[in-house]
Parts: structure tokens; sequence; C-alpha cells
């Protein structure tokens, strides 16, 4: 992998989350280029290009919230699995909805893990940190 | 031919036929009583010649024959000697006598059957011509005088008087044989007479066979044509009566009274069939049938047609009510599933607010640092605790929201292992004592249904128990379908007051922030339970533990 970095992209319509991963970022010193969408919709424009010219590698990993306004996170993903240039993208799912349906879905839809959002920002810590490794050790294909 | 009778039959009113066979029977009897007395008659009537006739010829003849017989006595005497008084007496039989006698003879045989009597006395009387010749000669040769004297004429008079016998004595052999001709005619009368007192006889005894043939044939008649469709209409109409309808024809066209009764019979039959039918399509729901009226005083009709009437508005009110009850079982399913749906999008729309809070608070802390009064970063903290907890009730609404049972999965559970598994899952205290009861059956259950209410009763029994020596005894007993299975410990117990109301969601008997409890437990475990058809109930008094009992299906 050498100094180069994943781009990571957030999908998540509540601020304070956005804020909470940013600071746990922050936190594990997370360095990667981290990428913010408010809904599905807005990063599927993003993934196509078609909102930010000026950045020209997609990101390898997303970190997906399933409630959001306009275009769900499930909705989101069938998409991307749909589309050959996307199908390929690590999704890591980061919600509040401990549902088994939402659960069979996202697996269905082939996420690379689960995560439910803890409260205590603690234990938000600890996931990054855990997720942060586990990137770092995954090898992603050349462009 | 006997059908054709009794078709013939069939045509007349019963009356008509009485009248008939009274009349018949009227007939012979007269016939046969003229008859008899003819015969009888008849029979007096032989009886009244044989009276008038028979006596008076038999005399006449003998008389004939005494005074034939006496001219000969007298010819004789006067043939030996003369004598003037016997000579007078001849002549006087010869004159009057004999022809008075001969005539009132012949008037008595004027009868035919006496015809040959008469032509006999006929012939006899021709011949005594002859013996009346002699005699006279006699006489003459007598009267002369002094015959007596000489010997010639006295040969004369002697054979004159030979001849006058042997003539004599013919004539009263053939008289003789006319008396018994005579009688043999009146034998044959009175033969007669006893022949038709035969007849008669017979008569009467044929006169009693024709009667009783007429009368047998007449209850024959009877019997079949009255008796017999009279019977068979009574067991038809005993069949109607006992409910069951059976439609039937008559044998032959009828126009008399029993005709009269099978039509009417058939009539009501009928009638009935028609109501049958008709109270059939009514009872498989035809409300729109026309009843058919019999007549306008036909109140099973009327009747009927007002059960029919009735019906169909109780229908029609029965399927607005269904519709009403289908629109109000809709609207409250949508309800439910709204409330569901409900409790699980609020819980989750609240769980982000109160996530931004708790981090807020943390990140507040974390940069403020030493900043921060030791007041203040208590307030915080309890204001983090807060927000657990809300959390925690949050959660708990989202479980009870979804806590019942579970269709899919179901299958035999060995109870038993569920129970193990549950203790394995929980934290327990180190000095507990755990009793099993080693005999706990099988049930029909979703594994993780099963699980949820054993962990909700087994914690439950675990966190309330302050005993020094706590005890958990787990058994179960099955009756019929349903097992009851009975958690005990020997906890605080709880207050019989309290019994129904720790089944109510948020209800604990605590004070919130003394134990870890949100107070879910027990009601999703209750609504688990009777999802299956199961009852949940609590026996307990304070200070001596307590006993929770639930049914599950086995």
């Amino acid at each position: 992998m050498g100094d180069k970095m994943v781009n990571i992209l957030l999908v998540e319509d509540d601020e304070i989350d956005v804020m909470n991963v940013k600071r746990a970022f922050k936190k594990n010193n997370v360095t990667n280029p981290l990428y913010v969408c408010n809904n599905g919709l807005e990063a599927l424009q993003f993934l196509r290009g078609e909102r930010d010219p000026s950045i020209t590698e997609n990101p390898q990993i997303i970190l997906l919230d399933l409630n959001m306004p306009k275009m769900g996170g499930i909705e989101f993903l069938r998409e991307i699995r749909k589309d050959e240039k996307l199908k390929k993208i690590s999704v890591f799912i980061m919600t509040t909805s401990n549902e088994d349906k939402d659960k069979l879905d996202a697996y269905d839809l082939n996420v690379a893990g689960y995560i439910l959002k803890p409260l205590s920002m603690e234990r938000f810590i600890e996931a990054v940190s855990t997720l942060n490794n586990y990137w770092k050790l995954c090898e992603y294909p050349e462009r | 031919m006997w059908e054709s009778i009794i078709n013939r039959i069939y045509r007349m009113k019963i009356g008509t036929r009485t009248a008939i066979s009274y009349f018949a029977v009227i007939m012979v009897v007269l016939t046969f009583t003229t008859a008899s007395i003819l015969l009888l008659q008849y029979a007096k009537n032989i009886d009244i010649k044989i009276a008038s006739n028979f006596s008076p010829v038999i005399s006449a003849i003998k008389d004939y024959q005494l005074l034939i017989e006496e001219s000969g006595r007298l010819s004789a005497e006067i043939s030996i000697q003369a004598n003037e008084a016997k000579t007078k007496r001849l002549i006087k039989i010869h004159q009057r006598l004999y022809t008075r006698q001969k005539s009132t003879l012949i008037g008595l045989c004027q009868e035919p059957g006496l015809s040959d009597i008469k032509k006999r006395i006929i012939s006899v009387d021709k011949r005594f011509e002859n013996t009346l010749k002699l005699q006279k000669q006699l006489i003459e040769l007598m009267n002369a005088d002094s015959a007596y004297r000489n010997p010639m004429k006295m040969l004369e008079a002697k054979t004159i008087k030979d001849r006058i016998d042997s003539e004599i004595n013919k004539l009263k052999l053939v008289l003789s044989e006319t008396t018994l001709q005579a009688i043999s005619v009146f034998n044959k009368l009175d033969a007669q007479k006893f022949a038709s007192y035969r007849t008669l006889s017979y008569l009467l005894l044929i006169m009693i066979i024709v009667i009783a043939i007429l009368a047998a044939i007449s209850i024959l008649i009877t019997n079949f044509t009255i008796i017999k469709p009279i019977k068979e209409l009574n067991a038809i109409l005993d069949e109607v009566g006992e409910g069951k309808i059976i439609q039937f024809q008559s044998d032959a066209p009828r126009e008399d009274e029993i005709g009269d009764m099978i039509s009417s019979a058939q009539k009501l039959v009928q009638g009935f069939k028609n109501k049958e039918q008709v109270a059939n399509a009514i009872g498989k729901g035809d409300y729109d049938i026309k009843v058919p009226m019999l007549s306008r005083r036909d109140r099973l009709g009327k009747a009927l047609s007002e059960m029919r009437d009735n019906l169909k508005l109780s229908k029609e009110k029965e399927a607005e009510n269904i519709k009403s009850l289908e629109a109000y079982n809709v609207s409250l399913m949508k309800k439910n599933k709204q409330l569901e749906e409900f409790a699980y999008i609020t819980s989750h729309d609240l769980k982000s607010p109160l996530r931004g809070i708790n981090n807020l608070t943390e990140w507040i802390q974390e940069d403020m640092g030493e900043k921060l009064s030791e007041e203040s970063n208590a307030y915080f903290n309890m204001l983090r605790g807060r927000a657990h907890r809300m959390e925690a009730l949050i959660n708990s609404i989202l479980q009870y929201s979804r806590a019942e049972k579970t269709k899919e999965n179901q299958e035999t559970i060995a109870s038993k292992s569920v129970v193990y598994e549950v203790l394995e899952s929980l934290d327990l205290p180190e000095n507990i004592s755990i009793l099993i009861d080693d005999a706990l059956p099988n049930v029909t259950a979703n594994k993780k249904d099963l699980t949820e209410v054993f962990k909700v009763f087994i914690s439950n029994a675990i966190h309330h128990n302050k005993s020094i020596e706590p005890i958990l005894n787990i058994s179960a007993q099955q009756i019929g379908r349903m097992v009851t299975f009975c958690i005990a410990d020997n906890g605080p117990g709880i207050p019989e007051e309290f019994h129904e109301k720790i089944f109510t969601i948020f209800q604990t008997l605590e004070r919130r922030d003394e134990v870890e409890n949100i107070g879910a437990g027990l009601a999703i475990g209750k609504k688990i339970i009777e999802g299956y058809g199961g009852k949940v109930w609590v026996k307990s008094e304070k200070g001596n533990g307590a006993k929770f009992y639930f049914e599950w299906p086995a």
C-alpha cells in the first residue's frame, strides 16, 4: 500500500454523526481523505463524478448510514451493486437500526460489515480504530 | 273386461252404486218369492183337484159296478123263477138308475187326466148294451105265461143267464182295472205335488246361494274400489303426517267420491311439495323465489313468504354487518401495523438526537478539560446517565413492539436445553443454587421466543433476589395439551396488589436509579406467551419468594 491512502466516503445525514466520525478519525490518527455526502442520491452523484469534477479517484471504502432522506442506505447499495464501475467498493454499514431485516438486506448486498452506532464516544472510537486496522490490512486492486 | 267393468264403476258415485246393488238384491228376492208363491199355488191346486175328483170318481165307479152286478144277480134269479118285484127292479135299473149312474160317472171324468177312464167307461157301456139286450130278452121270455113250466124255455133262459153272467164278469174285470187306473192317475198327481214342493225347496236354496254370491261380489267390489284405495290414501296421508312428502297417482281415472278424495289429497301433497321446494330454495339462499299460494287463505304460504322476506332482510343486514366488521378489522390491522411502525420509527428517530446530545456533552467535557468545575462534570455525567437510560427505554419499546409469536420455524423443542442455554448466557451470582426438574417436557415453539421467555423469568428471579443463599427452582407440569412451567425464587416476594401490575410495561417496584431495570421484561414475556395461547400468573407473598407460572403448548 505504501504511502498511498485509500479514499473514504461517509454517507450520513446527521451533522453530529459526521462530526463524530471525524473526531474519531482524528483520535485514531486516521489520515485517509474523507468525503462526506448527506444522502444516497448525493453519494451516487459524487461517485459518478457529477458533483465535484476535481476528484479523480473514487473512494474504495464507503461508511453508510441506513436511515437517510431522499435515498436510504439499502437503496443506495442496490444502485451501486448494479453499476459495473462501482460494485467493487467495500461498504460498511454504520447505523442505529438493530433490525434483522436491515441486517439481512445489507448482507444480501455484499457489505463488508454492519456496525451499530454505540451511544458512547469511547466505544465508537474503539470501533473506528478496529476498522482502521482492518483497512490497513486489506489489499485493494490497482485502478 | 274386468278393467272396463272397474272403469264403469269408477265413473259412478258411491250412492248410485249402493242403490244399484240394493235394487239387484231386492229384484232377486222378489223373483224368487214370486216363483215360490206360484209353486205353492200349483201344489195347492193339485191338492184341491185330488180332493174334489179322486173319491167321487172311485165311488162312482164302484156304484156303477154294483149296479151292473145287481142287474146280473137279478137276471140270474129271474131266470130260475119269475118274480115280479125283481123284474120291476131290473127294469128300473135299465130305464133310470143305470143311465143316471153312467152320466154321473162320465161327468166326473171331464178332467183331461181322466180321459182314459172315460173312454173305458164308454167302452164298458157299449158292452153293457149287449147284456141289456140279453136281460130284456130274458124278461120277455120269463114274462110269457108258464114259461117256467116249459123246460125248453127254461133251458133257453139258463143259456141267456149264462151269457149274461159271463158278460158281467168281463165288465167287472174291466171296471176293477178302471178303478186301478184311476188310482194310479191320482197317485201321479200326488207325485206331481210332491215334486213341486221339492222344487220349492231347491228354489229357496238357490235363492240363498245367489244372494250370498251377490253379497260376496258386492263386498269384493267394495273392498277393491273403496276400502283398498282409502287404506292406500290413509297410508300416504299418514306418511305425509309424519313429514314425508310423496307424490302419488291414482291407478284409474275416477269420478266418484274416492276420486275426489284422492285428488284433494294430491292437491294437498302437491301444495306441500311446492312449499318444500320453496323452503329449500329459501334455505339455500334464494330470497327472490315466488311462494306459490294455494288460495287467499293459504296461511302456510303467507308464513313462508313472510319468513323469506324476514330472512332476506336479516341476510342483507348480516352482509352489511360483515362488511362493516371486515372494514373495521382491516382498519384495526392497519392501525396495529401503524402503531408498530410508529414505535419502530419513533424509537429510531429518537435515538439519533439522543446520541447527538450524548456525543456533544462528551465533546464539551473533553474540550473543556480542566476548565470545567467538578460540579459541572458531575452534572454532565448525570446528563449522560439519563441519556443512556432513555436509550434503554427506547430499546425496550422497540423490543416490546416486536415481541409476539413468531410464525416461522415452529418446532418441537426440549425446554430443558433452552433453560440450560439461558442460564449459561446470564451472569449468575456465585452462591446461587439452581434446581431444575429433570422431566422438563418438549414443547412446540420458535426457539427464539421460548429462549426470550425463559430469559425474562430467570433473570427476573435472579436480579430481584437479595437472599444470602439465593435459590432458583424450575419445574413443569403437563395437563392435556398445555405445559405449565413454574419458576420459583426465595427473593423478597411480591405483595398481592402488584401481581397484575408487574406485567405492565415500564412498571417496576423499585426506584429506577437503584436497580438497573427498565421494567419491560415481564411485559415482553407476557406478550409472547399470550401469542402462543398461554397464560401468565404469579403466586407470592411478601418475604416468602415468588412463583411465576406460565403455560406453553406441548
